[in-house]
């Protein structure tokens, strides 16, 4: 799991990436692919924040604007835009963002934890800031970014 | 070790079919069927499951399988009668069984404390169940060696059996001092009887054998050997006296005869060094070469005669009786024609009340075992070739090519083949609903003592087929419908008496094909639905309006709106935290339907269809607000462009379609589904008039049909969830996800959002 | 030495597969049944060397079997070892009278099991 505590030292690979103005990253580790935007069918009776659905190789792939997620607005998709396929918790999902940086290798002492004066949706996303060249990367904690799956036994 | 660990997979699978089988044999008891077939084929699955945990070294299910089956032994031979009583102690061994056979696969525990009470409970059955005094006597019997009357008294006791039941008299004991001198061999002295050469034993092999212990010498005497035209060529004459030179025991050369002890006369004396070897030495024929069977007495006359007296002079005395086996009943050697025709028409009549097993290959047929992943591979790969195919069938349309040309009527053989490879592969992957039914005994068993009533479960088309993802998703609704019978559809046992029904309610759990659907029915003989009641709880909880007139059968299916629950306590049994509306979502979400109906006074019937796979679905592929979507064609009764003069208004924002002498409310999938936010003229779309799983009718409305496809069902919820009105994902020929409506859910959906003064209106709003 | 055909009858798959493992892996040639029946079917069509066989089974049960390839000419001299347990020397009895020339007591270790056919296989 990408949110365990990592030792203090161990190094970790990080893709960070841009979502408007801001960059943020995720563990290397959860990310299977990266491939470009591609229409996607929209689900009805869902989220805004859920662009659709696309078919990955004979999947069924949802797809999350991770701006409008961060409450950044929705995004206005165009062939530049990125999808970054990830893993979390058996199911896969697509991040749409902006485009994709760089790969980072850090050690967990480099992550600060996530200041106060954000807001309660953004500290619940981001799990901490990693400071870097002046410039300031969010890591996101992807747990926390599906919504809830439908409890069936209510 | 692979190959093992593969047969342990088998083991395991098999022990489902075990404890299917003795939970069907035991069933089949209850019901007063306690012919011979049945017994043994309970006795038998618990004998198999014994045998094959014992291969693998699995103790606990060993010892509980073992005491088991002691008690089913007894009852097969009919020591013990096999009264309800012990019938319904035998159907709780076997959930014990059941849970230590999981233990045994590392899924599940057993509960120590239940498993050491059955234990006892069935060993004290066999103690006290009413055991004959004869067959109590019989453990002295076998003890005693020579209280024979006694014996055969108990063989006749014992005569379903059948038992050749001798007392054997072994000196192995008395000799086994013998073993402590340093003897350097023995003197082993062999007269078969002809028994021995009967069973295909072979005295030349026990020569053979006796050589591996160390160097033999061998003369034979043949002084029994009468003229040649007396002889009988399957009798034995000879008598073989052997020098064997070993360090080994008297309990290693015993071992030698072990398999034809009582089939010869056997002595066995030490050879002490220095013993003068018998004269003359004789050469034992033709040890290395495969002997004739049965030879050995016919070979003799080639011996030198001489020889052979001079050997019997120095052949021992006949020993003393104590030494000399009592001889069993002679086997039937030639079988009277009638005793062989009797054997011939066993087969035939115990085969004919048996349930043939349906997994048994019939004789000469072979089983090839497959790893399911690979016919699931070959499913899905079947599956991308039907939408290639209607791909291309698509764009050979669209190029005009007359229906007529040699391309088109290539296609058109081409589709029929796609399907028929579609069906064959799909009739791999198809497994009888058995798998699941056979669970439900012990739940009914189970659930039916936590509310104190008497329950009896009658299956049936427990053959009936359906592709593995349906079977995989029948489990729970079914648990939910036959937990439904037993806690609100029968009566307690008092309230039965009173209206003199029998105390013991009947469920009946019953699987069919109809319709290109599989059908699951659960029906109980107990009250029925309490339709003003029904109809009270859902006003008062404010889920229909007080004033609404419902059918019957719409009454009835109010126990599966959300929020609705007819019992007074949430019981341990129905209030496992799942509502019927859960188990009805889930259904749907599945393409399928579930439904009640009931007569008040004499029960209700759970009716819950689905799809026969959740692989493929035939759908009508329409255009709603530029998205692409597909019908199920199973829900749709037509496909029509309405005329003006059809669409009536009614109330402020609903609109009904007038189909023939019904008007049917008009259902817009745009705007339900939220792809836009006003409805259409619907005259200027086309319209799907579609049934809902409860009878009811819905026009839907959508902007433009493609057409007729069979589509590759993929789930949304594998990477996402469900989403409401739509019941799974495909993908078109396109490449673009297209989302299959489910078309109950959005007559709900629309329901529900409708501004309308009743919450639930009637699906048919006149007559 | 021609590989040797073993029959084994029984209606067990655990036990069927099991024989198969320990009998192919000392080089003999292995054919199968699930009950008496089909015991007497393939035995006509195989001619086996040797004859392992269940007792409890359905249809044609191991004493039925015995005693009609005991009746059988072609047969009668093909050596057959019974599956027994050691909890039942009664049946071991019964099934030596039906013609039975030798056992093998469940479980079996392999090397027992290739040691009882050496015994009887010519």
């Amino acid at each position: 799991m990408i949110d365990q505590t990592t030792a203090v030292g161990e190094r970790r690979e990080l893709i960070s990436f841009r979502v408007g103005q801001q960059e943020y990253c995720v563990d290397i580790m959860a990310v299977r692919e990266i491939r470009g935007w591609s229409p996607a069918t929209s689900l009805p009776q869902s989220p805004n924040y859920m662009r659709g659905v696309i078919n990955l190789r004979g999947a069924v792939l949802p797809i999350m604007d991770l701006s409008s997620r961060l409450g950044l607005g929705s995004a206005e998709p165009t062939v530049r835009h990125v999808i970054i396929v990830v893993k979390v918790q058996e199911r896969m999902m697509g991040l749409l963002v902006d485009a994709v940086s760089d790969i980072l290798s850090i050690t967990d002492d480099l992550v600060q934890p996530t200041p106060d004066v954000a807001c309660d949706r953004v500290r619940s996303f981001v799990r901490g800031i990693i400071s870097l060249e002046g410039r300031m990367i969010s890591e996101i904690s992807l747990d926390r970014l599906l919504p809830e799956r439908e409890a069936l036994a209510a | 070790m692979d190959e093992l660990e593969a047969i342990k997979v088998t083991f395991f699978q098999e022990c489902e079919e075990l404890l299917a089988d003795l939970e069907g044999g035991l069933l089949a008891m209850q019901d007063g069927t306690s012919d011979g077939e049945t017994v043994n084929a309970v006795f038998r699955a618990v004998h198999s499951i014994k045998g094959g945990a014992g291969a693998f070294g699995l103790d606990p299910l060993v010892r509980f399988a073992h005491v088991f089956e002691t008690l089913l032994d007894s009852v097969r031979s009919g020591k013990v009668d096999a009264s309800p009583d012990l019938v319904a102690l035998l159907l709780r061994a076997s959930d014990v069984l059941a849970d230590h056979v999981s233990a045994a696969r590392g899924m599940g525990d057993v509960d120590e404390a239940l498993s050491h009470a059955m234990a006892a409970e069935l060993e004290a059955w066999d103690g006290d169940g009413g055991a004959p005094a004869p067959a109590a006597a019989s453990a002295t019997a076998s003890a005693s060696d020579d209280d024979f009357d006694l014996s055969a008294g108990v063989a006749a006791e014992l005569d379903d059996m059948d038992f050749g039941f001798t007392p054997m008299t072994i000196s192995v004991e008395e000799q086994a001092g013998a073993d402590e001198q340093a003897a350097a061999g023995w003197m082993v002295v062999i007269q078969p009887k002809s028994d021995l050469y009967r069973k295909a034993n072979e005295s030349l092999l026990l020569l053979r054998e006796l050589e591996r212990l160390g160097p033999i010498e061998t003369t034979v005497d043949d002084s029994a050997l009468p003229d040649l035209a007396d002889m009988d060529p399957e009798a034995s004459y000879l008598t073989f006296k052997v020098k064997l030179t070993t360090d080994k025991s008297e309990a290693d050369v015993r071992e030698v005869f072990e398999f034809v002890d009582g089939d010869c006369d056997l002595t066995i004396t030490p050879l002490m060094a220095g013993d003068a070897p018998p004269a003359p030495a004789f050469e034992a024929p033709a040890l290395e070469a495969a002997p004739e069977p049965v030879a050995a007495a016919v070979a003799a006359p080639e011996v030198d005669v001489a020889a052979l007296i001079s050997a019997a002079t120095a052949a021992p005395a006949p020993q003393p009786a104590a030494a000399a086996p009592v001889a069993p009943p002679p086997a039937p050697v030639a079988m009277t024609p009638a005793a062989a025709a009797a054997v011939a028409a066993k087969p035939t009549t115990a085969a004919a009340p048996a349930k043939a097993p349906l997994e048994a290959p019939g004789p000469g047929q072979s089983v090839i075992r497959v790893d399911p992943e690979r016919i699931d591979r070959l499913i899905d790969l079947v599956s991308e070739l039907v939408i290639n195919q209607a791909m291309i069938a698509q764009r050979v349309a669209e190029h005009g090519i007359p229906q007529s040309s040699n391309l088109a009527i290539g296609l058109d053989e081409l589709e029929q083949l796609t399907r028929e490879i579609q069906d064959s592969v799909m009739a791999i992957r198809a497994q009888p609903v058995k798998s699941v039914f056979q669970r439900m005994p012990r739940l009914v068993r189970e659930v039916a003592s936590m509310v104190g009533k008497q329950v009896r479960l009658v299956m049936e088309g427990e053959g009936t087929e359906v592709d593995k993802t349906v079977i995989e998703r029948l489990s729970d609704p079914i648990t939910h419908m036959l937990r439904n019978a037993i806690d609100h559809g029968l009566e307690n046992p008092d309230e039965r008496r009173e209206v003199g029904k029998p105390v013991e309610g009947v469920i009946k759990l019953q699987a069919l094909h109809r319709g290109g659907r599989i059908v699951i029915e659960v029906t109980d003989d107990g009250r029925g639905i309490n339709r003003p009641r029904v109809q009270k709880i859902a006003v008062d909880k404010g889920l229909i309006a007080p004033d609404l007139q419902l059918t019957d059968e719409e009454i009835d299916n109010l126990i599966f709106l959300p929020g609705f629950s007819t019992a007074d306590k949430v019981s341990d049994v129905s209030g496992r935290g799942v509502g019927m509306d859960v188990v009805r979502r889930s259904v749907q979400a599945l393409g399928g339907r579930i439904s009640i109906s009931s007569r008040p006074g004499h029960g209700s019937t759970f009716t819950l269809s689905l799809p026969l796979t959740l692989a493929v679905l035939d759908g009508m592929v329409v255009e709603v607000a530029g998205q692409t979507l597909v019908v199920p064609l199973a829900a749709i009764v037509e496909s029509l462009r309405p005329k003006p003069e059809e669409v009536r208004a009614l109330g402020p924002t609903g609109a009904v379609l007038a189909v023939r002498d019904s008007f049917v409310p008009l259902v817009d999938i745009g705007s339900t589904m939220g792809y836009r936010a006003n409805a259409p003229d619907p005259t200027d779309g086309v319209v799907l008039l579609v049934e809902g799983e409860d009878g009811g009718k819905a026009a839907l409305v959508a902007d433009n049909i493609q057409g007729q496809r069979q589509v590759v069902i993929k789930s949304l919820e594998a990477n996402y969830q469900q989403v409401e009105g739509v019941a799974a994902a495909t993908i078109l020929g396109d490449g673009r996800v297209a989302l299959i409506l489910d078309v109950d859910a959005v007559i709900n959906l629309r329901r529900r959002e409708a501004p309308a003064p009743k919450p639930t209106e009637p699906m048919i709003a006149a007559e | 030495m021609t590989t040797r055909t073993i029959l084994t009858v029984d209606d067990s798959r655990t036990m069927r597969d099991m024989l198969r493992m320990a009998l192919a892996s000392a080089g003999f040639n292995v054919v199968e049944a699930v009950d008496g029946e089909h015991g007497l079917e393939v035995l006509s069509a195989h001619k086996p060397d040797v004859i392992i066989t269940d007792i409890n089974m359905p249809k044609l049960d191991g004493f039925g079997f015995i005693e009609a390839v005991r009746v059988d000419d072609s047969h009668r001299a093909t050596p057959i070892l019974v599956l027994t347990t050691e909890s039942d020397p009664a049946k071991k009895e019964r099934a030596r009278a039906a013609g039975a020339t030798g056992w093998i007591v469940k479980p079996f270790n392999p090397d027992k099991l290739v040691e009882a056919i050496r015994r009887v296989a010519a």
